[in-house]
């Protein structure tokens, strides 16, 4: 292998390793750098040119930084959580609501207000048949469908996909907070959706959710340390950084 | 089945004394890890052999009770070029950790002879 193929895959090696440590780069930049060195000096000594084979798994690696950087251990208070969660919900009506004003917006210039009304009206009646039997019935009720159906689909979804690229969110990250994997990796993709679940419907579940973190951290407390229910089942926490 | 036990045993022991063949490395000069493991598979003759990253939570264990510490120091480059020098993480004996080996040393060698006279007994 040529020195900068050698190269190449160093830093391609490095990159994996990167992508399982959620952390900022202000964090991670010293910790690369080292390992760095140390990955080339084992090339160096090697015949076998792999990182993976003379140093370990990427997974194996990540595993090891973190026990040795122990960034995971700050995990992030009620408080702070609330906080956060505070602005996230904030983000998430805001932008439902743009999206449902928006789509009323357009709803408009492409129906008549006054027909527009009377066509809502046919749906507190609750008559599909009524609805559907004018063509302006079927285009609002289409339009509705078309206007709904993202504003729902981000107030879902904003919590799984910020925490699934990012593993954090908006109002997180005004707090330097992370979720990670209960030993400081990057989550998966079902991590996310599990510790979740209660964000999907609002209110009544997270509160449940909250709580019974709460009761179960009387029990086990090193363990269950300001984690919610859902956070022990998905193994996570949130650490501030 | 007694090979397994005899494995787990042997990897427990050796386990055992990675903390002080580590201080022991150290404090013939400071070193940055990878290196640092290749000094001790070499001083143990392969006995032990610490791989890779694996190394990493130990010299933070290490760190946190005093002692060693890390520092950072310019990496030797080829280039004279001062602007582009790179720094690297070595890690050194504290004076906190220079007693305790002079105190470890002595147990570990009364410990060593004890052992040496009931495997020959």
């Amino acid at each position: 292998m040529t020195k900068y193929n050698e190269k190449q895959e160093i830093a391609k090696y490095i990159v994996e390793i990167s992508r399982l440590l959620p952390y900022p780069k202000s964090l991670k930049e010293e910790v690369l750098d080292d390992l760095k060195t140390d990955v080339q000096s084992a090339l160096d000594d090697s015949v076998d040119k792999s990182p993976v084979t003379v140093f370990g798994t990427p997974l194996e690696v990540a595993k090891n930084v973190i026990q040795g950087q122990e960034w995971h251990n700050n995990r992030a208070g009620w408080n702070i959580r609330f906080f956060a969660w505070t602005i996230d919900l904030f983000l998430k009506l805001s932008f439902a609501f743009i999206i449902l004003g928006a789509g009323f917006f357009i709803m408009i210039l492409l129906v008549p207000f006054d027909e527009l009304i009377l066509e809502f009206s046919k749906w507190e009646t609750g008559s599909f048949i009524a609805i559907m039997s004018s063509s302006k019935g079927q285009l609002v009720t289409i339009l509705s469908f078309l206007v709904i159906l993202p504003a729902t689909i981000i107030f879902l979804l904003y919590n799984i996909v910020l925490e699934h690229y990012f593993s954090t969110t908006i109002g997180k990250k005004v707090f330097h907070l992370v979720v990670v994997d209960h030993s400081g990796l990057k989550m998966n993709g079902r991590q996310v959706i599990i510790r979740n679940l209660s964000k999907i419907v609002l209110g009544e579940f997270l509160i449940l959710d909250t709580v019974l973190g709460m009761i179960l951290e009387r029990q086990t407390p090193e363990r269950t340390h300001y984690q919610r229910g859902l956070d022990i089942l998905a193994e996570t926490i949130v650490i501030k950084i | 089945m007694t090979d397994e036990i005899l494995l787990k045993w042997v990897t427990e022991y050796k386990k055992g004394f990675s903390k002080p063949i580590i201080l022991l490395a150290l404090a013939k000069k400071e070193n940055y890890p990878y290196k640092l493991t290749r000094e001790i598979t070499e001083r143990t003759k392969g006995h032990i052999a610490i791989a890779g990253s694996n190394i990493y939570p130990i010299l933070k264990n290490l760190v946190n009770e005093g002692l060693i510490q890390k520092e950072k120091v310019a990496k030797p480059t080829k280039s004279e070029d001062s602007s582009k020098k790179q720094y690297r993480s070595v890690y050194s004996l504290t004076s906190a950790g220079e007693e305790l080996l002079k105190d470890l040393q002595g147990s570990l060698k009364e410990f060593i002879g004890i052992m040496h006279e009931l495997i020959e007994e």
